[in-house]
Formats: structure tokens, C-alpha cells, sequence
């Protein structure tokens, strides 16, 4: 099968999950509203609301309005960092997993081994708490809050109640008309909570890189490679990298999750205006109906991102497509 | 052409050492190979052949140690002394590693491996890995190939066609030499070497290469290659014309080995294991090597493939300037192939010479064994 | 019989698998370190007094007006936070409390996720897909996701956060368990016992099982640190309901809010928390060890 039957394939599997999510979602609200009426047709009602649009309101001290004005403006800033974190994570972790593996038990490869294991371990809230501390406190030089300084954006145009248009996110924003000051603020705001997101998943995809990619060295195409006469760094752009990176993929899979909760914390940690920080707000100030959309929304990101993930596993290996 | 001693080892010693044993594998192990000629290695498993073609081509395992003994090859040594510390070592190596093979591999010499399933890339199609060395080491061929394709001159082509419709080969021959430069000539005789189409099919095959033609802007990228692959989007263009002329020769490769050319695009997992065998000895041979090494090439090969394959490499030993070592178990096979043998018993050599003497009268008692237990049809 | 020899050689093989593991300094060090977090929790269970604590499970009664925050000296080995509160008192409360709570939490994720696999992996055909799909809600909420969902609709309560974490956990045991058994279902194992007249619960308890436990047990360890984790964290954010139960995470955001002038109000408790992650990870990773059938051969060769 083609690559455009397997992404279909794999688009129709996703739905049965995604259902399931809206069930438990609505589950909780029948449980939350009481457990009177038909719970199907309760069910197909809310689904209906939901695709019309949502008009329920919501009221933290933060933030008061309507809740799809509140995805509206607090989706973008976290897909926003999760990228970024991604980013990080992908360019960082890939150059020194290889790294790591090239130079098998030399003092470099055993102090990455040892510091992604502490990294890896420890809860995601203690690294951001350090990083505050040393570049926050003690250094100075990030600020430690992910708002921006409302003082900035007086008389910004493209700027109103909260949100940037018109891609919402406030550093692409900034960039696109132009206006480098509010947008150095943004990145500088960004920078330290994806550091703390990305740095445990980035000792993790280190780890497994490094193991994947000792074995896959260990191979026999690799020596077939070697008996062609191709080069060590050919070796490894050509053959070796490509098929080390399944493991990490499988981890990075598996930790999605891990990376959506770190989120919520790192937002919440940081008072970044994402959709982590507005759950985490909704709870505590029992918005309800706010936090269960929100949980909706979670699910979906995390469906895309498999499914973005498991494209991207079909892309690289002919085997799963033939 | 001159007889020249291409690969000679004198008292090769080789172990295997694990953290709880070491075995002997090679103990001193003479030979000698020469330009122009095939050299069968025979033995019973685990006799250590394979563990010496390793050792030519410096592919041996972590644990493996060369102890003592030289190579050298095409009068260059290729052993030095091995001043890296293991990890895993207490005190510093005494070994020998084969250093200066690493720039021999892949032009001047070749090898074949017994499972060809194992020792190719999955993620890679098999056209790609039968080119991937000539892309590695000789871009240049596929340049000049795609240039002096591109500047063909159709009269002339047909000129030759008409002198092979009136079979005047000894005509054909010295038009082409006269005529075509070696990249065209390569490319015309690589389609009349094949024995798999017509006289009429050869004739437009060849036809149809003067009828190729870059467009202009290929053109440019080409003559100004070093320059364009420093810029992003001229660097893929350049990257797709190398790569359809890899696919191109590879497919020569293949026709000239009786095979189709269809395969070229698949990927490892979807073809047979006789088929993967082929194509690593294509990936072999496409770089025209002086040296090839055959560890057991016909072991997973039906009797069928089996003869293409040693048929295809009398073809090459006639048409290029190549030697051959040949290891095998099956020393009959070896017999109608080889003009030496070299009997390899323990990891020692018991007996060598010329292929007829081995065969009709062996002095050692351990290959009169592998004589006699051939099964005579 | 097949499982008694089964038993024995597990029993024999114990003293193997206790050299393997120890031969690796830092997985001693991990194991040691938690035996300590072990002890800590069973004084402080059945006799608090021994050490000198009195309401194991409250801060209140540290809280100590007259006192203010003090450096780390020889009256308060690790000082003091806000509200005069002996950090060496808290901490050591606090380690009981997530100890006690991350206990069941991980033993009842590891039960419940092995139990859907296997029958899911058993059953196969619609049952394998319908109890995988509902696994993998669960899976693709993150757990803190999850945690609040289910306390803003029930409530806020431990009890919910621990039910919630286990939600959370329990499809990765669902996995393993339910690719183990499909294994095992596929092999000759079943079949001949199945021959033997065994009934088919007979054959899940004593075949499927044992084999199946063992690719859980190394997560076992990995799990405890991450729930742990889960509930630092929980209390971090603050969405834990009682603010004078001793846990590690609140005990972290109290203190962090003195940072300047009390550094170790947020660093001992953190440092705690890093312990206990490290060395759960540590023994988990000395599990994973004990499982490579060619670390545990070499073993056996050298003895």
C-alpha cells in the first residue's frame, strides 16, 4: 500500500480513540450534572453544541469570557512552546545521542550518560525550579514569568484582548509586522519553560538514541557499508541515523503524554498563558465545564500527534508501508 | 599485462578473545594473489575462511585480534601497530590492526558476503545501495557518463548501428574506439554484453542513448557543479541527476548479470534471497575493482542462479582486469573456476597450489577428504 | 510438575540475580537509599515516637510561631521554613506520606493493567479491540490531565487523585502484559497443555502469568518513581486538597516562595524528591539488567 492509503488507514484507526475520549469526557459532565437524563442522547447533544461552537462562559480570576475566545487565545501559545520544547528536543537530543554512541565510554559520552539519567529521573518541576533559580535569581538574565509586560503592548494594532493576530501566537506575530522588541520579549519568555519541558525528554531521547544506535552500529549493513569504503560520517548521515531512530520514536510515542502534562506544569510553574495554565486556573476556581473542554482538547493534541508520529515512522520505513 | 602479486599475507595470526576464552582462529596463514587470477579458498566450516576475508578487508569483529603476520596489497602494507586503548582493556593492546584498508575499500577491492539479507540497509532500495559506492568514490564516472551521453552525436551513433546490422564487428570495434569516448563506450557495451535481448532490442537500445538530452539548466548545474551543491535547491536537482544515472548504471549491472532491472527500486524485505545475493554482487563489481572477495556467493543460490552467477563472472574476468578469491566449501566448484587452491584446515594452510594438481592428486589427507565427499553426478 | 520447577528455579536463580544486581555500585546506592525511604516509612507508621514525632500525619503541630525561619544548625539539622515548621520533621513525614500513597497506586496500576491485557491479549478478536481502545484513552490523556478532569468532577480528594493515577498507569502494564501473552498464546506452551485437558483458567493462572510478570516487574520500580513524581507534582501546582498534609512537592512550592532568604526550604525538600526518583530509577534500570539473558548467562559462567 502507498503512503497516502497508510495515512488514511491510519486517520480512521485514530477515530474509535477519539471517540472514546469524548465518551469519558462527557461521562465526567453526566456525572458532574447529575445522572437524570438519557445518557446517549445527552451524549449527541453535547457533541452537536460542540461542533456549533461553544458559547458557555467561564470565570477565573485570571481570565473571564467565553471559552472558545479562551482556546482561542491560549491553543496557539501552547503548541507554540510545544514545538519549540520539540525542536529542542529533536536538535539537541539526536546531535548528542549520535554523539554519545560515536564515542562510546570516553569521559564526554560517560558525563552525558550520567547527566541524562539524573534528568531523565527527576520530576519535571524540580528542573524548572532549578533553572529559575540559576537564571532567574542568581543570573538574571530570563524572566521567570511566560507574560508578557502588558506596558509593551500599548498601541500595538495587531494586538487586542489577549490575542495576536493573525496566527495568535505572539512571537510568529511580532516577527511578521515587524516589531523586533516584542518579539525578542516573547522568545526570551518562551525560552526558559520550553528549556525546562524539553530538557527531561531530551536526556531521554539521548538514552535511547545512544542504545539504539551502539546496536544498529553493531549490524551487518553497517560493516557491508564499511567493505563499500564509505566514510565514517557517510555511514552514519546514510545508514546509521535512519535506522537508530525508531527506538526514540517509540519512546517520544510513549511520552507524549509526558510531555503534555509537563506542560500544564511548566505553564502553570511559569504563569504561561497556554491551555495548561487555563485548566490548572479552571480547577481551582471549579470551572467545571472549562476544564472538561479543555481535557477534550488534550485528547486531540495527543491523537494528532501520534498520528503525526506514526506518518512519520511510514515515511522513513519502506516496511511498514510494502 | 605485467604479473604482479596484488594481495600477499605471510603468517597471519588472528584470535578471538572474549572475557572468558580466546581461540585461535588464524595461525599463520600464507597467501598469495595475482593479477588476472582466481585463488579458491577451501575448508569445512568454521576452518576460519571467512574470518581471513574479514581480515583482508579489516572488517573483523571487536573481539577479534590480528596478532602478528603482514599484509600487503598491491605492494603496500597494510597493517600497523594498534594504539587505541579499549575500554575494556587493563593494559595497553599489542595488536595489529588493518589500517590501510580503509582507503582501498570499495575501489580496489570488494567483497561478497555469504547472506546477503543481513549486510544490506532495509530502509534503502537496493538500486541505491548497488550505486551508493560508485556516488561515494567516483561522482566523476556518473558526471561524464550523463555529459558525454548528453553530447552525442545521433550520426554517428547510427553510423555504428548500420556497421553492426552488417555484423562487421572488427568494423563495430575500432568505430567505437575511434569514435566514443570510455564513458559511452562503456554504456554501448554494456548492452551488447547482455544475453538477455535481441540483436533488434540492442540496436535501439543503443539508439536510445544519443536520444537523452539534459535541458539547458541541467546542463548548467552540471558544468557548475562544486558551486551548486553548496545551494540548497540546485544541490537536490544535482542530487536527482546523479542519483537517476546511479539507478541507470546499476541497472547496466544488472542487465549485464541477466537480470531485470524492475528491482531496482525495491527494497530489501520485498525481494528473494537469491535476488539480494545478486545485488550485492553487483554492488560489488559496479565500481570495477582489481580485487573481489566471494565468501561462499553460491550457498544460497538455487543451481539456476548459481550458474548465471559464475557465468557472469567468467564474463567479467574476460572483459575487466580482475582477480578473484573465492571461498568456498565445495572444492569441485572451485576446481572448474579456480587456477589456484588454497586448503585451509584449523586456520592453518595444509596445502596449496594449482587447482588441476589439488584436485587430481591431493597430498594431504584432509583434502582428499573434501574431494571425496563431493557427490559425483 | 511444570510450575513447582518453575518456582525453584526462580528460588535459585535469586541469589544469582542479588549478585548481578549488587556488582553495580549505583544500583546498590539505589537500593540503599530506598531501603532508608522504606525504614523511614515503617517507623513512622507503627512507632513515630522512636524519633521524636508525634503527628506523623499533619504539619500542623510543627508549625512553631515563636521560632521564624532558621538556617540549618544543630537544633534544626535541616532548618526551618515558614511557620517555624522543623523541615527534618516534615521531610521525614512527608516521605511516609508519598511512600504510602505511591504504594497502592502503583500495585493496583500494575494489577489491573496486566489483568486487561492478559484477557484482552486471551480473548483476541473484539474484546482485544474494544478493552485496547478504552486502554488507550487513558493512555492519551496526560495524567495530570486526567487528575484534574476526574477531581473537578467528582472531587478533590486523595483517594481521587490516587484512583486517577492509577487510570493513568495502568495501560502501559495492560501492554506489556497483553504482548506477553499473545506471545505466549502463539507458542507451542498453551497448546500442549490445552492438550494435557487443563481448563482454560487454569492454564492463564499458572502459564500466562508467571511470564507475563516478568516484563513488568523492572516498570514496577520505574512506575513508583514516576508516581511519586505524579503527586510532588500534584501538590506542587497546588491541587491538593488539604494544605497541611506533609507531602515532598507542597513542602517544595512553600518553601519556594522564600527563595531568596531560605534557600534550603526549597532545595532539602527537592533534593528528597530527586533521591527517591533517582534511586527508583536506578533499581529499575538493575531489573532491566537482570533480564538480559546474556548479562545473567556470563554471570552464571563465572560462578
Amino acid at each position: 500500500m502507498s503512503l497516502s492509503h497508510y495515512i488514511i488507514r491510519r486517520l480512521i484507526i485514530a477515530i474509535p480513540t477519539l471517540i472514546g475520549i469524548t465518551l469519558f469526557v462527557f461521562l465526567l459532565y453526566y456525572i458532574i450534572g447529575g445522572l437524570h437524563s438519557n445518557f446517549l442522547l445527552a451524549y449527541g447533544s453535547w457533541l452537536s453544541s460542540l461542533f456549533s461552537g461553544k458559547s458557555q462562559l467561564v470565570n477565573t480570576n485570571v481570565y473571564k469570557g467565553s471559552i472558545s475566545n479562551a482556546i482561542t487565545m491560549f491553543l496557539p501559545n501552547t503548541l507554540m512552546l510545544s514545538i519549540f520544547a520539540a525542536v529542542l528536543i529533536w536538535f539537541i537530543g539526536t546531535f548528542l545521542g549520535v554523539f554519545s554512541a560515536r564515542h562510546k565510554d570516553s569521559a564526554i559520552d560517560l558525563t552525558i550518560k550520567a547527566t541524562s539519567f539524573y534528568l531523565y529521573a527527576a520530576p519535571i518541576f524540580i528542573l524548572a525550579i532549578v533553572l529559575i533559580i540559576i537564571f532567574g535569581v542568581y543570573l538574571k538574565i530570563l524572566p521567570f514569568s511566560g507574560e508578557i509586560n502588558p506596558l509593551l503592548m500599548v498601541g500595538v494594532t495587531w494586538f487586542s484582548d489577549g490575542i495576536s493576530y493573525p496566527t495568535h501566537v505572539l512571537l510568529i506575530d511580532a516577527l511578521i509586522h515587524g516589531n523586533f522588541v516584542i518579539a525578542w520579549n516573547a522568545f526570551l519568555s518562551l525560552l526558559l519553560p520550553a528549556i525546562s519541558l524539553a530538557l527531561a525528554f531530551i536526556a531521554g531521547v539521548i538514552i535511547m538514541l545512544r542504545n539504539s544506535m551502539i546496536s544498529v552500529l553493531d549490524k551487518n549493513f553497517i560493516s557491508a557499508a564499511k567493505g563499500k569504503g564509505l566514510s565514517d560520517k557517510q555511514i552514519i548521515k546514510v545508514h546509521a541515523r535512519r535506522n537508530a531512530i525508531f527506538q526514540p520514536a517509540t519512546f517520544f510515542a510513549y511520552t507524549i503524554s509526558g510531555l503534555l502534562s509537563g506542560e500544564v506544569v511548566i505553564e502553570t510553574i511559569f504563569n504561561y498563558p497556554g491551555m495548561g495554565y487555563f485548566l490548572t486556573q479552571s480547577l481551582i476556581n471549579n470551572q467545571l465545564i472549562a476544564v472538561l473542554d479543555s481535557v477534550l482538547i488534550f485528547g486531540i493534541i495527543f491523537v494528532s500527534a501520534t498520528i503525526l508520529l506514526d506518518i512519520f515512522y511510514a515515511v522513513i520505513d519502506p516496511r511498514v508501508r510494502f | 599485462m605485467e604479473k604482479k602479486e596484488l594481495v600477499k599475507v605471510k603468517n597471519l595470526k588472528v584470535v578471538f578473545e572474549s572475557r572468558f576464552d580466546r581461540r585461535e582462529i588464524l595461525r599463520g596463514v600464507d597467501f598469495s594473489l595475482n593479477t588476472n587470477e582466481t585463488v579458491g579458498l577451501v575448508g569445512v566450516n568454521g576452518s576460519g575462511k571467512s574470518t581471513f576475508a574479514m581480515t583482508l578487508m579489516g572488517l573483523l569483529p571487536k573481539n577479534a585480534k590480528i596478532v602478528s603476520g603482514s599484509i600487503s596489497i598491491d605492494g603496500m602494507d597494510m597493517l600497523v601497530k594498534s594504539v587505541k586503548r579499549g575500554p575494556y582493556d587493563r593494559k595497553s593492546d599489542d595488536a595489529l590492526i588493518n589500517k590501510g584498508i580503509e582507503k582501498l575499500r570499495g575501489r580496489f577491492i570488494t567483497m561478497v558476503t555469504q547472506e546477503a539479507a543481513s549486510y544490506l540497509d532495509p530502509l534503502l532500495n537496493v538500486g541505491y545501495q548497488i550505486f551508493e559506492s560508485v556516488l561515494f568514490h567516483d561522482e566523476d564516472r556518473l558526471i561524464k557518463r550523463i555529459e558525454s551521453r548528453d553530447a552525442l552525436n545521433n550520426d554517428i551513433l547510427s553510423k555504428y548501428v548500420k556497421l553492426l546490422t552488417a555484423k562487421d564487428y572488427n568494423g563495430a570495434d575500432k568505430f567505437l574506439d575511434e569514435n566514443f569516448n570510455i564513458y559511452v563506450k562503456e554504456q554501448i557495451l554494456s548492452i551488447i554484453r547482455r544475453d538477455d535481448l535481441t540483436d533488434e532490442d540492442k540496436k535501439n537500445l543503443i539508439l536510445a542513448l544519443g536520444r537523452t538530452r539534459l535541458n539547458s539548466f541541467q546542463r548548467f548545474i552540471i558544468s557548475n557543479r562544486s558551486l551548486a551543491s553548496k545551494i540548497p535547491g540546485f544541490s537536490r536537482i544535482l542530487k536527482r541527476l546523479l542519483y537517476e544515472e546511479g539507478y541507470r548504471l546499476a541497472g547496466e549491472i544488472l542487465g549485464l548479470m541477466g537480470l531485470d532491472t524492475s528491482i531496482l527500486r525495491m527494497f530489501p524485505n520485498q525481494l528473494s534471497g537469491g535476488m539480494l545475493q545478486a545485488v550485492m554482487v553487483a554492488s560489488a563489481i559496479i565500481n570495477n575493482p582489481r580485487v573481489i572477495i566471494m565468501d561462499e556467493p553460491a550457498s544460497s543460490l538455487d543451481p539456476i542462479a548459481q550458474y548465471r552467477l559464475f557465468n557472469l563472472l567468467n564474463k567479467i574476468k574476460k572483459n575487466f582486469d580482475l582477480s578473484l578469491i573465492l571461498i568456498a566449501h565445495d572444492i569441485t566448484l572451485l576446481s572448474r573456476f579456480a587456477d589456484r587452491i588454497v586448503v585451509i584446515e584449523d586456520g592453518a594452510v595444509v596445502e596449496a597450489g594449482d587447482a588441476s594438481d589439488i584436485i587430481n592428486n591431493p597430498s594431504n589427507e584432509y583434502t582428499k577428504n573434501l574431494v571425496r565427499s563431493v557427490i559425483k553426478i | 510438575m511444570k510450575i513447582k520447577s518453575d518456582l525453584m528455579k526462580f528460588i535459585r536463580n535469586l541469589s544469582l540475580y542479588f549478585r548481578i544486581f549488587t556488582s553495580n555500585k549505583m544500583h546498590l546506592a539505589g537500593l540503599i537509599i530506598i531501603l532508608f525511604f522504606l525504614a523511614d516509612t515503617v517507623v513512622l507508621q507503627f512507632s513515630p515516637w522512636l524519633i521524636g514525632i508525634h503527628n506523623p500525619n499533619t504539619l500542623s503541630s510543627d508549625y512553631n510561631f515563636n521560632v521564624g525561619v532558621i538556617q540549618p544548625s544543630i537544633a534544626y539539622p535541616f532548618g526551618t521554613t515558614y511557620l517555624g515548621i522543623n523541615l527534618l520533621t516534615a521531610v521525614l513525614k512527608a516521605i511516609r506520606i508519598d511512600v504510602l500513597y505511591a504504594i497502592p497506586v502503583v500495585i493496583l496500576a500494575a494489577l489491573l493493567g496486566t489483568f486487561v491485557g492478559m484477557i484482552a491479549a486471551y480473548l483476541g478478536g473484539i474484546f482485544d479491540e474494544i478493552l485496547m481502545r478504552l486502554t488507550d484513552v487513558f493512555f492519551s490523556i496526560p495524567y495530570i490531565v486526567l487528575v484534574i478532569a476526574l477531581s473537578a468532577a467528582i472531587s478533590r480528594n486523595f483517594t481521587v487523585i490516587s484512583l486517577s493515577l492509577v487510570l493513568a498507569f495502568f495501560p502501559l502494564y495492560a501492554k506489556y502484559a497483553r504482548s506477553s501473552t499473545l506471545i505466549i498464546k502463539n507458542s507451542n506452551m498453551i497448546l500442549s497443555s490445552k492438550a494435557i485437558g487443563s481448563s482454560d483458567a487454569r492454564t492463564l493462572i499458572y502459564h500466562v502469568f508467571p511470564n507475563v510478570i516478568s516484563a513488568s516487574i523492572s516498570q514496577l520500580a520505574l512506575t513508583f518513581g514516576l508516581v511519586i513524581g505524579a503527586f510532588a507534582t500534584i501538590a506542587f501546582i497546588g491541587l491538593a486538597p488539604n494544605s497541611s498534609v506533609p507531602e515532598l512537592g507542597y513542602l517544595t512550592s512553600f518553601g519556594l516562595q522564600y527563595i531568596q532568604i531560605a534557600p534550603w526550604a526549597v532545595l532539602i525538600p527537592s533534593l528528597f524528591i530527586v533521591l527517591l526518583a533517582i534511586s527508583l530509577n536506578l533499581i529499575g534500570d538493575g531489573m532491566i539488567d537482570l533480564l538480559d539473558p546474556y548479562t545473567v548467562s556470563i554471570w552464571r559462567k563465572k560462578s
